[in-house]
């Protein structure tokens, strides 16, 4: 079930938090066990029966070997990786051998997978203790919130908030202007840029004007950050509304300036689970300068079999782990003192070629993308290209607005002023989140269903 | 003042969400979406295996946006915010200067694709066309310029007019059908010949006008008299064409919710010398007239020709001396229908989306001296939609 359908806003969700409040701050339990029945509901209704049993089978396998791994007992962590990794794998990868067994993968599939890991390997670390009530880690794994699409969570970051959370007024308002937002920032620019994406890379690549692949190319790289960032705004709006805090998942990263800071911006919350969890045990960097090259090649290898089973995913994982291994010396020369907008401009320009891996269906198709990019397939001037700027002009504007932190710049403006501006900042966002909200059912009614990105993955 | 405004802005969002879904479950339920002309989803069974398979959801969400509160005037109110954005397309419909055009997706221009469309659907004509030899009569497949070949030049540059993917598909078909033996009138090139009069098409339909029609009937009927036929063949006098005064909502219009006005009427076209007549629609006994009456203040669409969606019409004017003509195709034979009667004994219409039986058995059925099947440019080579098969 996807935040931005009627389904889940106009019902779902007005009902999971009527029910929620409805039970006494006091009986914290009883307000945990609603959101873990409510998640259940909202995985069994997206996702089917499947998406229910697989994750329930995920919550038992990583409760019981983290309570048995306790004590730095190894076996448990290498059965939980074992069972949990292959669920994920057989989901991702049965269809390249077995058509016959394939089947969709679940919902969140992972996303829940690399918490439950995450979990198992914090407690055999001694980092968290054993969650010792299985409804409790339940919900740490369920929660609607956060079991589509992320932010993958640590234990340790919410333990103390479970089962009950610790909603507050603040706390409420503040998560449903960002699931406004959120909401708005998917219905009404992501998914025009999913329009003008999907018809460009509808086309055969080699047959593309440079034009149109430029404008495809620039389609697709809006169009999966708002949609991401969208999910995660939401996902982060919704957990304050029950009263849990989750980690923010993206930090403007089209603003970065190298490839690694790009990677310290976007989905924030996997590149620190591979980093903590596969590159630091491998060594990191403590073992010398080639063995970081391969455990930065190893951890981008993953990155890449992480989000898709076919050849494009791994090029694409690989092309970022070979930046980050060019840029390291690179940042040591006359680039490194280059003034920031070159290399932003520098640095968005290779993720954009890296968006164009991701996109493509196979190797072949981004091959014969990037020569059409160059003017080597179709010629160079469209008449398509020039249709999708002004068909969708508002959003191109308003979607690259969205990508740089002027609303941050906004609010730190505003936060300390008396009078109008701090009216301003005190009611502002809320009006403009009541627009919004407006603005995205109207939208929605108008536009047909179309599911986020990330639910693929 | 921080927490009234918290309050205030809960207060006003759980409101507003709750009143949706309330007028969302109290409201009547509509089935028919008339601008968008569909029928709205169905409440899908509440059945725990359909959720258990993943399909509940779907279908339910599909059924409470078609059934939200306010679902018709919202998609109206966007349609009007996309018209004020200057949005060179709005609703799949290209806003051209004085005229609605319809959007063409960009399509590159694949011979060999259109080679292989050609031969199969130029297989299946050779069959209807072997079938109406075996009664004794004449097979001819004929192709007609839809409003975005008509309105080519209409078309800002930046977007498809099509006119390439048109002349292959055009040439392909010649070829396959000729290689055949199956009678082709394409009336693309005497159109063009007349010099693009827009009083021959539509500014906000698909369709050609009347006029349009009445060209469409005179050219083929005369590429088939010259090639050996004998059909007699109305002149443009012997027709009296009057406006109607009701308000047209073509094709284009209705999609955009008649937000863009348009001063265009429907005609129509009687004989001067009238012709008794006799219609049956399915079989029963209909008002035997080949336009669907209206109110006055009901605005007409292109069904106002012959009434639409009627598998079988049968139109008898007993006049033995006229051929029988069996016609079907896409939606432009309606208008042609109008006139073509007024050259037949027996005008035999079929609509295959709505006929259960097929041609090969109607027409074997029924002998008709002559089988036209009239497509528009947009399916000429389609061997699924109306006529394809």
């Amino acid at each position: 079930m996807a935040f931005s359908t009627m389904s889940f806003l106009v019902y779902f969700l007005p009902a999971a938090v009527i029910v929620y409040y409805l039970i006494p701050k006091r009986f914290p339990a009883l307000r945990g066990a609603e959101l873990l029945l409510a998640s259940l509901v909202f995985c069994w209704v997206g996702g089917g029966l499947l998406c229910v049993c697989t994750l329930c089978l995920c919550i038992l396998v990583s409760y019981v070997c983290a309570r048995l791994a306790e004590g730095k007992k190894k076996p448990p962590v290498i059965v939980a990786a074992a069972v949990l990794i292959g669920a994920l794998a057989f989901f991702k990868y049965i269809k390249h051998f077995s058509g016959a067994l394939a089947v969709a993968m679940p919902l969140g599939l992972s996303f829940f997978v690399f918490q439950a890991l995450g979990y198992v390997i914090d407690v055999y670390r001694g980092t968290v203790p054993a969650e010792r009530s299985l409804p409790r880690y339940a919900l740490f794994m369920a929660m609607f919130p956060q079991l589509a699409q992320g932010p993958i969570l640590r234990y340790a970051g919410v333990a103390n908030d479970l089962p009950g959370g610790r909603a507050t007024l603040d706390g409420f308002a503040a998560g449903l202007t960002r699931f406004c937002f959120g909401l708005a920032k998917k219905l009404l620019l992501a998914n025009a840029m999913a329009k003008a994406a999907d018809m460009v890379f509808g086309y055969e690549a080699s047959l593309l004007p440079a034009g149109l692949a430029w404008v495809g190319a620039l389609a697709y790289t809006l169009q999966i950050y708002l949609d991401f960032s969208a999910y995660s705004d939401m996902a982060l709006g919704l957990g304050r509304l029950f009263g849990y805090e989750f980690p923010e998942n993206f930090n403007y990263p089209y603003a970065a300036v190298s490839i690694t800071d790009f990677w310290r911006r976007w989905h924030i919350s996997l590149s620190s689970w591979f980093r903590d969890y596969v590159y630091i045990p491998l060594g990191g960097n403590r073992k010398g300068y080639a063995r970081q090259i391969v455990n930065i090649l190893i951890v981008w290898l993953l990155t890449g079999a992480w989000h898709g089973s076919t050849l494009n995913y791994i090029a694409w994982g690989l092309w970022f782990g070979v930046l980050i291994v060019l840029e390291k010396p690179l940042m040591k020369t006359g680039y490194g003192r280059l003034p920031l907008p070159v290399r932003r401009i520098v640095t968005m320009l290779l993720v954009i070629l890296g968006r164009v891996l991701f996109r493509s269906p196979d190797l072949g198709y981004a091959w014969r993308y990037f020569l059409s990019m160059l003017g080597m397939g179709g010629g160079i001037e469209s008449g398509a290209a020039l249709y999708l700027l002004l068909e969708y002009w508002p959003e191109w504007i308003c979607g690259l607005i969205a990508c740089f932190p002027l609303k941050r710049l906004l609010e730190k403006k505003l936060r300390d002023r008396a009078g109008l501006g701090g009216i301003v900042y005190t009611w502002g966002p809320k009006a403009a989140a009541l627009l919004l909200l407006a603005l995205s059912y109207m939208k929605l009614l108008s536009g047909s269903f179309q599911s986020f990105i990330y639910f693929q993955f | 003042m921080k927490r009234v405004s918290n309050i205030l802005f809960i207060a006003c969002a759980a409101v507003f969400l709750l009143l949706i879904a309330a007028v969302t479950i109290l409201r009547p339920a509509e089935t028919f979406s008339y601008y968008e002309n569909r029928s709205l989803a169905k409440k899908p069974v509440n059945d725990p295996a359909l959720v258990n398979d993943g399909t509940w959801y779907p279908a339910m969400e599909k059924f409470l946006c078609d059934s939200a509160a306010g679902r018709k005037t919202i998609t109206k109110l966007c349609t009007a915010a996309d018209l004020s954005l200057k949005r060179p397309v709005v609703n799949d419909v290209v806003i051209g200067d004085g005229i609605l055009l319809p959007f063409n997706p960009y399509e590159a221009v694949d011979r060999a694709k259109l080679k292989r469309q050609a031969e199969a659907i130029g297989n299946n004509l050779k069959a209807v066309s072997d079938v109406t030899e075996s009664v004794g009569g004449r097979y001819y497949y004929v192709s007609v310029p839809c409003q975005y070949s008509y309105c080519a030049e209409d078309y800002p540059d930046y977007l498809d007019d099509r006119a390439e993917l048109t002349a292959a598909s055009v040439e392909a078909l010649t070829e396959s059908l000729s290689a055949r033996g199956v009678g082709y009138i394409d009336t693309g090139p005497a159109f063009d010949a007349m010099g693009k009069d827009m009083t021959l098409s539509s500014t906000v339909d698909n369709h050609f006008s009347i006029f349009g029609a009445y060209e469409a009937y005179r050219i083929v009927l005369e590429a088939m008299n010259s090639d050996g036929c004998d059909v007699p063949v109305l002149g443009k006098d012997e027709l009296t064409f009057t406006e109607t005064e009701n308000y047209y909502m073509g094709s284009r219009t209705r999609k955009l919710f008649n937000l863009v006005k348009n001063t265009e009427h429907l005609w129509r076209a009687d004989p001067v010398a009238p012709v008794e007549f006799t219609r049956t629609n399915n079989g029963n006994w209909g008002v035997p007239s080949v336009y669907h009456r209206e109110e006055p203040w009901t605005p007409l669409l292109y069904t106002y020709y012959m009434g639409g969606d009627i598998g079988e019409t049968v139109i008898e004017t007993d006049r033995p001396a006229y051929p029988d003509i069996l016609i079907y195709g896409d939606s432009f034979t309606n208008a042609m229908e109008c006139i073509l009667y007024l050259s037949c004994d027996t005008m035999y219409s079929l609509d295959l989306r709505h006929y259960r039986g097929t041609v090969s058995d109607y027409i074997l059925e029924h002998e008709p001296d002559y089988v036209i099947c009239v497509r528009s440019y947009e399916s000429l080579l389609s061997t699924t939609y109306n006529g394809g098969r």
